[in-house]
């Protein structure tokens, strides 16, 4: 073979070799190791940049667990306030009670319109605030992390590396925080027993911990990762993931739901003059 | 302003070294004063380059709002002159303490930190006599409305906004010092700053940008959008409900309106120091507007969750006074308190 014919042999192996490597990469979907490897923009001190508009795209609200469509508590709301299907958010789509707790999340089920604070406007709690089917804002500084919350008029701020000590129960928790690499961490305690995770009377006790990671997976994106441990109500720790979802309008704004004037006629209505009717 | 206008103005300020220790004097004019210029230097930034106003600041004074009856005139006292009307103030205090309330007394900051009356007699810096402004018609009215509706008592909506547990007490918006719970807690990032209430639990959220409200939504605490000029944030509220701010001092005047406007102005003057100041305008509630300063103090206090409405016992209370009264047949003649 000529010289020649040598080398133009090599160009067309390289370029094949070249066309191979576009497929490839044309065609290759994004793995979980890929999506980990996204870079957030910096803030001013060289941490990921959270701040923004959030919300939550799911039926966790409803239920965390795989739920069928079912008919809602009150009739005349039809389809505006019946359940629709959704898939679950808990990993693994166990959540893993001990048997008295599991009686209690069935019989808080039962009397869900009775029981769950979210009727009353009551704070909602953690991790339940970031998957209610409104927004929530995170303004993030170095030494602090303020979630703003459009339902209840609800906020917390996770005090970054410090060991926040509780001193008190509350509904919202004692956060702090901290960065393992891309992912904010968030460790909570200092709640009560009162609030839900869902409409489905999932609970808790005192005793709960919750740890978050935040991570950005696109300039729009994160993925959110919770594990809930509190032993006097569940057998061992268990997660639950999902996306949180930017906010784009131009500008966006959270506008707060300060809903308490609406739940007065649940709590107090039996104590009016003159009793109020639905319309 | 203008990026040039800013750093020119930034020069002027560099060297001058008035710093703000107390409620200042009331000029003849009964304009409010003009911000305080820092030394630059004692105030801290953030890594964004704005001046750091994060922090848990401490705004509980002894000064009043509004300035006493019995020191009508006076735009300050004489050293003497302060300490003869703190005794005064302590001897009431300790009367008080001696009559039965309905809070045990350890419920309120009762010895509250002291104020230079030598620079000023009421936190009310504009109008010149140190009072509120009097009221339009609308607003006694409205006022009139509310204590008759508190005296029946019919539903949860005859009480007052913080009596509700939907807005209350000392964090307004604007901050106004009352008898506890005077501390409030600012964040900040490069384009929000936050005004992060204990009572209630309110995180108003300011964007730093000249973004328009929109014109037909309000909110309890309204919108705000802020801006900074030199080294002191200037937020801007509007969008009120249509209902009346719940603050204490807002009770007592019958609430505001939609058409209030309330500037409010944040600086740090040195490492433990803010300076506060608001104008509020309220054509529908006051004849003319008025303006308050007062500094904070920062502070190690964490805030507290303060879970208002999950906890609203009172209201069940009164609603059943109320509603016992009728079956008794009593007249409602029952009046407000504060």
């Amino acid at each position: 073979m000529t010289k020649f014919g040598r080398v133009k042999i090599l160009v067309v192996a390289i370029a094949a070799s070249a066309s191979i490597a576009t497929i490839l990469a044309l065609t290759a979907s994004p793995s979980r190791g890929q999506e980990a490897t996204y870079r957030a923009p910096r803030t001013a001190d060289g941490k990921p940049d959270l701040n923004g508009i959030w919300q939550a795209m799911n039926t966790a609200n409803w239920d965390i667990q795989d739920h069928d469509q079912r008919q809602g508590p009150v009739l005349q709301l039809g389809a505006a306030f019946s359940i629709p299907p959704g898939e679950g958010v808990v990993v693994g789509n166990e959540i893993p009670y001990r048997p008295a707790a599991l009686a209690k999340k069935k019989a808080n089920a039962d009397q869900w319109m009775k029981l769950d604070p979210e009727v009353k406007c009551y704070l909602p709690g953690i991790p339940r605030a970031t998957y209610m089917p409104y927004p929530f804002q995170i303004v993030q500084s170095p030494a602090h992390v303020l979630f703003a919350y459009a339902y209840a008029n609800a906020s917390r701020v996770a005090y970054m590396n410090v060991k926040v000590e509780p001193q008190i129960d509350t509904w919202m928790g004692y956060a702090s925080g901290r960065w393992e690499d891309e992912t904010l961490v968030i460790d909570s305690t200092g709640f009560n027993d009162e609030s839900w995770f869902d409409r489905a009377g999932n609970f808790h006790s005192d005793a709960l911990k919750v740890t978050e990671r935040f991570t950005a997976i696109s300039r729009d994106a994160l993925r959110y990762e919770v594990t809930i441990e509190d032993p006097n109500v569940f057998t061992r720790p268990w997660q639950m993931r999902m996306p949180l979802y930017r906010h784009l309008e131009q500008p966006s704004r959270l506008l707060k739901y300060n809903c308490v004037e609406f739940a007065e006629d649940a709590i107090y209505g039996h104590l009016r003059k003159t009793p109020k009717t639905s319309k | 302003m203008t990026t040039y206008a800013a750093g020119w103005l930034r020069c002027l300020a560099v060297g001058a070294t008035v710093l703000s220790s107390g409620p200042e004097a009331i000029g003849q004019t009964g304009r409010p004063p003009a911000p305080n210029t820092t030394k630059s230097g004692t105030v801290p930034r953030t890594a964004d380059g704005q001046p750091d106003l994060e922090g848990v600041w401490n705004y509980g004074t002894e000064m009043p709002l509004q300035r006493p009856d019995e020191l009508a005139g006076k735009t300050f006292l004489t050293p003497q002159e302060a300490d003869a009307y703190r005794a005064q103030m302590a001897a009431r205090r300790k009367e008080r303490q001696s009559k039965p309330s309905r809070y045990s007394g350890e419920v309120f900051d009762d010895v509250l930190p002291k104020a230079d009356w030598t620079k000023g007699t009421s936190l009310i810096t504009d109008p010149p006599d140190g009072k509120i402004p009097e009221p339009t018609p609308l607003a006694k009215a409205r006022r009139a409305a509310q204590q008759a509706a508190f005296a029946r008592g019919e539903g949860p909506e005859d009480f007052g906004l913080a009596d509700r547990c939907i807005l209350g007490w000392s964090t307004g918006p604007p901050i106004i010092p009352g008898n506890q719970s005077n501390i409030v807690q600012l964040i900040q990032s490069r384009d929000y700053f936050v005004i992060h209430t204990e009572m209630i639990h309110d995180a108003r959220l300011v964007p730093l940008d000249n973004r328009p409200p929109p014109a037909a939504i309000h909110q309890y605490s309204g919108i705000s959008h802020g801006r900074w000029e030199q080294d002191t944030l200037v937020v801007e509220t509007t969008n009120f409900m249509p209902l009346g701010v719940g603050t204490l001092t807002f009770r007592q005047n019958g609430g505001t309106d939609d058409s209030m406007h309330l500037v409010e102005r944040f600086t740090r003057v040195d490492a433990t120091t803010l300076r506060y100041e608001f104008t509020i305008t309220d054509p529908a509630t006051w004849t003319r507007p008025w303006s308050v300063a007062f500094q904070m103090r920062k502070t190690d206090e964490g805030i507290f969750e303060y879970a208002c409405h999950e906890g609203n016992h009172s209201m069940e209370t009164w609603l059943e006074n109320a509603r016992a009264k009728e079956k008794a047949g009593e007249g409602s003649a029952k009046k407000r308190p504060n």
